[in-house]
């Protein structure tokens, strides 16, 4: 019944936006040249974010899935952490010295579960901050003097400029997106045997081929959700966009600020009518991802 | 051959000892012990997919003990079969041919070879999803001996068949050592399979491992020597 609601609520959301457009309005919408430019730099962006997220995600998604930090904890128990406990134990003025350093140790004992807590970190940061991060990161001396950069290259002059360029909408799309492909990725590891990349092992693969030509295979379905969700992500990012790579007309601006402008200079019919180009550009993407990975299958 | 010399296994609570024996060239030994005894560990240190604290293990008169599974040049058999779903049968045995760069007309050659050996020809097109658990473990055990290695581990691979496929498979194995020679370490907890195919019976009880004559073999009772009672669970 919970469940009915809330699927009822979605249906009626996109009937509500869907009313309030009328498709000479997407037409007009589909023939201005800003519009134009921003589907087509969002289609490329996503397309590029999505690989980046698969790339990136699916080695460490595997890594957070099947590194066991069990025998790394153990020894630095053993080394460092259970003599430092046996020497405050000694006497309390060891405290003082050895506090902090045990409580630094204690934090980096279990390696995965902290890389596995960092991932989550621009999942729950405000979509802002992630920008603001992006944005301070970049204006940090060492990647401003990278971005002076310019060089040739065929004839044509090219910097190295990232904030407040294309670079940095495709930089703030992946920022928050690989985490979700990361988690997707890691849900699909964690259900396939590692027993299947033990017997590859056997059959004459190193770790590479192992994971390329027998896990990865395997992982199909979490790779096409993986994909599916990047892209859908990537394409509805906005406040790390708006503050990283800016919305300036013909240049970085993509279909999510593309919105944010149109509704900021009081245009609701035509805000109305990309959010509408965004739902069904991202529906149709989710269901043909979904009808490939449901494709026939021979047994 | 197979020469395994004072191995000591350890992780987490669970230690194994000292172990040592010799299977010759060509003979089927099966390895018993109660669960958690630490047979599958065994197999798995000699496959090279756990890790040992000491001891020496030679494979065919080689010295594998540091080498990665990939160089001790071993068949290897798990109980679940473990096959791959996204390949067809010939394309799964033909694997470990493919990982080392045969040729096509080669590999093909070579899963006839085995798919008459077996009798899997019939099931070549198709992929694992459906196949029963008998005709699963032959493809395993076809994928297992595609590059003809010199050493078979069979990991309690008969385990979850009926009686009527467990005595095919006893032939089958019979059949499959006096072709190719192979010598074969067969865990098991099974007495009628070890009385049935092995020629030395290894067994862990009471926290060691010696060797028994097949009319010996007796249910087993073996202590959990070596391993916290309360924490024992991650070995085989």
């Amino acid at each position: 019944m919970l469940g009915g609601f809330y699927i009822a609520l979605i249906v009626a959301m996109v009937f509500a936006e869907a009313y309030y457009t009328s498709p000479s309005r997407m037409l007009a919408m589909f023939r201005n040249e800003n519009i134009q430019f921003a589907i087509k730099l969002s289609f490329v962006t996503c397309g590029i974010t999505t690989i980046l997220c698969l790339w990136v995600g699916a080695p460490l998604a595997y890594i957070l899935s099947r590194w066991d930090d069990t025998p790394f904890a153990r020894r630095l128990d053993r080394i460092a952490l259970d003599p430092m406990i046996g020497r405050m134990r000694c006497g309390w003025w060891w405290i003082p010295v050895l506090g902090l350093p045990w409580l630094l140790l204690r934090m980096v004992r279990r390696p995965r579960a902290m890389v596995d807590a960092l991932v989550d970190v621009p999942l729950v940061l405000p979509p802002l901050v992630v920008g603001i991060c992006l944005l301070i990161l970049f204006e940090t001396p060492w990647l401003r003097a990278m971005q002076r950069v310019h060089f040739t290259l065929f004839g044509e002059e090219y910097s190295l400029r990232i904030t407040y360029g294309v670079p940095a909408v495709i930089i703030a799309q992946f920022a928050v997106s690989c985490a979700f492909a990361v988690r997707t990725l890691k849900v699909t590891f964690d259900q396939i045997s590692p027993r299947n990349e033990q017997v590859a092992l056997t059959l004459g693969c190193n770790r590479f081929q192992a994971f390329w030509r027998v896990l990865l295979p395997e992982a199909r379905g979490g790779i096409v959700a993986a994909a599916a969700i990047s892209w859908a992500r990537s394409l509805g990012e906005f406040g790390p966009i708006l503050v990283f790579a800016g919305a300036t007309r013909l240049r970085t601006e993509v279909l999510s600020t593309s919105v944010f402008l149109h509704f900021s200079v009081g245009e609701l019919g035509d805000a109305l009518a990309v959010s509408l180009m965004m739902i069904i550009a991202a529906v149709a993407i989710m269901a043909t991802m979904r009808a490939l990975d449901a494709g026939p299958q021979l047994s | 051959m197979i020469r395994v010399s004072d191995l000591i296994i350890r992780s987490g609570d669970f230690s194994l000892e000292n172990v040592s024996f010799e299977v010759p060239g060509g003979a089927h030994a099966a390895l018993m012990g109660r669960t958690g005894s630490g047979k599958t560990s065994i197999l798995e240190t000699i496959a090279g997919l756990r890790s040992l604290a000491s001891g020496r293990i030679e494979l065919a008169g080689r010295d594998v003990t540091h080498l990665r599974p990939a160089d001790r040049n071993i068949g290897y058999v798990p109980q679940d079969a473990a096959l791959f779903s996204t390949m067809t049968v010939a394309r799964q045995v033909g694997f470990a041919l493919e990982v080392r760069g045969a040729r096509q007309t080669a590999i093909d050659a070579r899963v006839a070879e085995l798919a008459a050996l077996l009798g899997i020809g019939h099931l070549l097109a198709r992929r694992p999803r459906g196949l029963s658990g008998g005709e699963a473990q032959r493809v395993s055990l076809g994928r297992a001996l595609a590059h003809a290695p010199p050493v078979l581990l069979l990991d309690e691979p008969l385990s979850a068949l009926d009686d009527q496929t467990r005595q095919e498979m006893f032939s089958l194995l019979r059949r499959v050592r006096e072709k190719t020679g192979v010598t074969v370490l067969h865990v098991t907890h099974n007495a009628e399979e070890a009385r049935a195919l092995a020629d030395i019976v290894l067994q862990i009880a009471d926290g060691e491992l010696r060797v028994v004559n097949r009319g010996e073999l007796t249910p087993l009772g073996g202590s959990r020597a070596f391993i916290d009672p309360t924490r024992a669970g991650d070995a085989g």
